[in-house]
């Protein structure tokens, strides 16, 4: 009988902002998708009335989202309460104590939350000793460099997985499509990338992003929701945090509400993922739509690269479930423009770990082993870092 | 949850230097997530200390099906039962499965065909007739198969393919014979001359012909665990289990916290608990219990003066400030002795021995029996609804337990704050587990929940 005992299994994780996906390199699909908090094996439901917002928070979400709306400000701040997401790109998020020191940032919750749902990961779900794993992390092309540190914090010093490997999503995501070049667009939650791989490799400088995605789109939903008074203060009161937010995703992926009829909600997905082109100079680069995102990176390529880029647009990301999405982005973008199917960055991780990295030497894969890390002599960096670490190791 | 124990291992690591006087509660105090039950808690003999889910860790020692008993490898990537019980997918109900023999018709052999069905529900599915003897486990597979791995298989072929290449024309570990089949016969002849232009294009899929089945099949039923735990600290074993069965419920070590600290509950010298108010003084008392078979020396102390919310700030070096906003906390009796748990502690007589009086009530027999026996003194002290701050003994004291009087004078807070005290614990004794374990003191936080403040 094979004796497992001493294999390392390679584990590949895409920790997005709401979810995770999780699986063993080889198989064809990932064993699951589970949000963070269900994962938390110490959540407790937020409910709307429990809610606390300080002026400065309540200030500075009525910035972030817009509006002058209060009860949605507070949702908001019961949102973020109840994490229904982990990742806060805003770094600096101190609170304060009395005494002016920090006592809590927004970064320690993350780790302690993001700890309890991957031990419940590998414990429940993967039903593997994470101190037997050697793990692979799908990165998005904008992953910020402290988000990083984070997670690979949280792996090695916490669960005791053997090795952490940060591979690129967006060609993954090619790999998955079975192509060398093309349009990776991914409808994140915070944030809709557009990223031009070429011959398997990113071109870096035209990598462009814009905040017009899921999250907007959500509260600008919870907005209409809010105005057209289906949505009372005595209604919220008697809701969980989690229940008025599954709400609004059942209406952006099922159309399922009484609280909004259907073509209502398609219009107003319509404006908000794609705004009329005769007011896409007034938009900020924040706000821009995939579509504008698209076409302006296409007319910064050099006049080879167009075709190759053009004809294979990957849509992925949570949002591209939304129906019809992904026909209109390329009815909007035109002729020239084909979409293909992949099978996403998950599949492509798992092609990638199980052909090509099985028996080669994981370390110049950007492997970042856990004794290493420990003594200090290894730390997780920005890609580009290691770009440039490896162009100067070759001369 | 009234009473829970605080764990450290969040504490941020500092150096001495950095080690600052200012900070009289630990820094991450104010977080629940570092607060847990006793019965959530190990505690590591070795160490000395308390030890969290987080500061623990699992090991994987068995996985196996509880349906059908089958034991899988700890360490391998099995996640659900190799051989054949499944669950309904819409309830996760077991499923029954049945077969029937088909006999030969115009085309196709004999075969057999499968029919699941759920008890709970009116799920069914019908596998249709399979002519080759196979596993359950495999035809389902083959059914459950999709576009989506179908294309996977097709994608992990070609880049098996490209590596083959290159490793053909890099360094000939791969020869011509391994490629023949796998190329057509043109690109293996300009790939023999070293031309390397030769790699097979992937053909992508159209996102219009993309169609992926929906459908529900039988799951497999997912294997159970039992999981030890050692010491993250000195890799100790807190929880060792059996292993000469996989299905024994036998420990042969098991370090609870419950088993080795006391337990700790709070009551109110007079009413119920909840319903504290700003502006208020209020008579609680805290009883410790012991759970071990001796004695223990305790020591209990806590900060003068709080803010509401185990912000960890310094504590007013002067006692006639006013604080208004602020929590104040006395605690008359700060050190006692608990007794060894009795003898023989589950008959009723013994067990009832060991409630603290001011948690006895009137409805068992055994409960008014316990009350009459007791003291006229403690009795008048615990009913008497103040507490004496100028006694620095327990109000009251059984075989193993004592209560300690605890006075909460509340201040100008904010209303619907949450209360929190904390209490420093340090046990002494001077019992020696065994000869590697010396009677070493330990001390940790425990945080009192008195609920949120009304007005």
């Amino acid at each position: 009988m094979t004796d497992y005992s001493q294999q390392y299994h390679p584990v590949i994780l895409d920790l997005g902002s709401r979810n995770v996906t999780y699986g063993f390199a080889g198989e064809p699909t990932p064993t699951g998708t589970m949000a963070y908090r269900d994962l938390d094996i110490q959540r407790r439901e937020l409910q709307f009335s429990e809610v606390k917002m300080t002026k400065q928070e309540a200030n500075e979400y009525l910035k972030t989202l817009k509006t002058d709306s209060h009860d949605l400000a507070r949702i908001y701040a019961g949102d973020l309460q109840s994490l229904q997401w982990l990742w806060n790109y805003d770094k600096l998020r101190p609170r304060l104590g009395a005494d002016g020191s920090i006592i809590h940032t927004d970064q320690y919750l993350e780790e302690t939350h993001l700890e309890r749902s991957l031990y419940a990961l590998f414990l429940y779900e993967l039903l593997i000793d994470a101190k037997s794993t050697k793990v692979i992390i799908l990165e998005p092309h904008f992953l910020p460099e402290h988000v990083k540190k984070r997670y690979t914090y949280v792996l090695l010093n916490h669960l005791h997985v053997q090795s952490v490997t940060s591979l690129p999503s967006s060609i993954l995501t090619c790999l998955g499509a079975g192509v060398k070049s093309g349009v990776v667009i991914d409808f994140g939650w915070e944030y809709v990338t557009v990223v031009p791989v070429y011959d398997l490799r990113v071109i870096q400088d035209l990598g462009i992003s814009s905040g017009r995605s899921a999250k907007g789109l959500h509260y600008e939903i919870l907005s209409s929701i809010l105005q057209g008074k289906h949505l009372t203060r005595e209604i919220l009161t008697s809701m969980s945090c989690h229940q008025v937010f599954q709400m609004v995703e059942d209406i952006v992926i099922n159309r399922t509400s009484s609280a909004m009829e259907g073509p209502h909600i398609d219009d107003l997905i319509d404006r908000y993922l794609f705004p009329a082109r005769n007011t896409w100079k007034s938009l900020d680069s924040n706000e821009m739509s995939v579509v504008q995102l698209v076409e302006n990176m296409i007319g910064l390529l050099p006049f080879d690269l167009k075709k190759p880029l053009q004809q294979n647009v990957i849509i992925t990301g949570g949002l591209s479930q939304v129906p019809g999405l992904k026909k209109k982005i390329i009815e909007q973008l035109g002729l020239d423009y084909k979409e293909v199917f992949s099978l996403g960055s998950w599949s492509g991780g798992s092609i990638y770990s199980d052909n090509l990295l099985r028996g080669k030497n994981l370390v110049r894969s950007g492997e970042l082993r856990r004794n290493e890390y420990l003594d200090g002599k290894a730390n997780a960096t920005d890609w580009t870092s290691q770009i440039y670490r490896s162009a100067i190791e070759k001369h | 949850m009234p009473v829970s124990l605080f764990c450290p291992c969040s504490e941020p690591m500092v150096s001495s230097e950095d080690i600052s006087m200012d900070y009289k509660l630990p820094r991450t105090i104010g977080d629940t997530n570092t607060h847990h039950a006793l019965s959530d808690l190990y505690f590591c003999n070795d160490c000395r200390a308390l030890r969290c889910r987080k500061c623990s860790e699992p090991q994987i020692e068995f996985k196996f099906c509880a349906r059908c008993r089958h034991k899988a490898d700890p360490h391998e990537i099995t996640r659900v039962c190799p051989k054949n019980c499944f669950d309904c997918p819409k309830c996760a109900a077991p499923l029954s499965a049945k077969s029937q023999t088909h006999a030969p018709a115009e085309g196709r052999p004999k075969g057999k065909s499968f029919l699941f069905s759920c008890g709970n529900c009116d799920w069914t599915y019908d596998t249709g007739v399979e002519t080759r003897p196979r596993p359950l486990k495999v035809i389902l597979q083959d059914q459950r198969a999709d576009m989506n791995t179908e294309l996977f298989d097709r994608l992990r072929e070609h880049y098996a393919l490209e590596k083959d290449i290159r490793s053909f024309l890099s360094s000939r570990k791969v020869t011509s014979d391994d490629l023949v089949g796998r190329v057509t016969p043109d690109q293996l002849a300009r790939l023999m001359a070293g031309k390397r232009n030769s790699y097979p294009d992937f053909e992508p899929t159209d996102s219009d012909s993309y169609c992926k089945v929906q459908s529900e099949f039988p799951e497999s039923h997912p294997l159970s665990t039992r999981i030890s735990h050692i010491c993250k600290a000195c890799r100790g074993d807190l929880v060792k289990l059996d292993r000469s069965d996989f299905l024994s419920t036998k420990f042969y070590k098991i370090s609870s916290a419950s088993d080795v600290l006391p337990e700790i509950e709070i009551f109110r010298l007079s009413g119920k608990l909840d319903n504290l108010r700003r502006n208020s003084t209020n008579n609680l008392c805290v009883n410790f219990a012991n759970s071990q078979s001796f004695s223990l020396e305790i020591n209990v102390s806590t900060l003068t003066y709080l803010s509401s919310d185990l912000d960890p700030v310094e504590d007013s070096a002067n006692p006639g400030v006013e604080h208004g906003h602020m929590v104040k906390l006395t605690l008359p009796c700060q050190r006692f002795t608990l007794g060894p748990r009795p003898d023989k502690f589950t008959r009723p007589e013994n067990l009832v021995q060991g409630i603290p009086t001011i948690a006895l009530d009137q409805e068992s027999k055994a409960s008014r029996v316990e009350l009459i026996a007791k003291r006229s003194a403690s009795l008048g002290r615990l009913s008497s609804g103040k507490i004496d701050t100028t006694r620095d003994c327990p109000l009251d004291e059984g075989a193993n337990w004592a209560t300690i009087p605890l006075l909460v004078e509340i201040g100008e807070v904010e209303e619907g704050i949450r209360l929190r005290l904390p209490l420093f614990v340090t046990v002494h004794t001077t019992h020696q587990i065994s000869p590697s374990h010396p009677a070493v003191p330990y001390g940790f936080w425990a945080i009192l929940d008195l609920g949120p403040i009304a007005v």
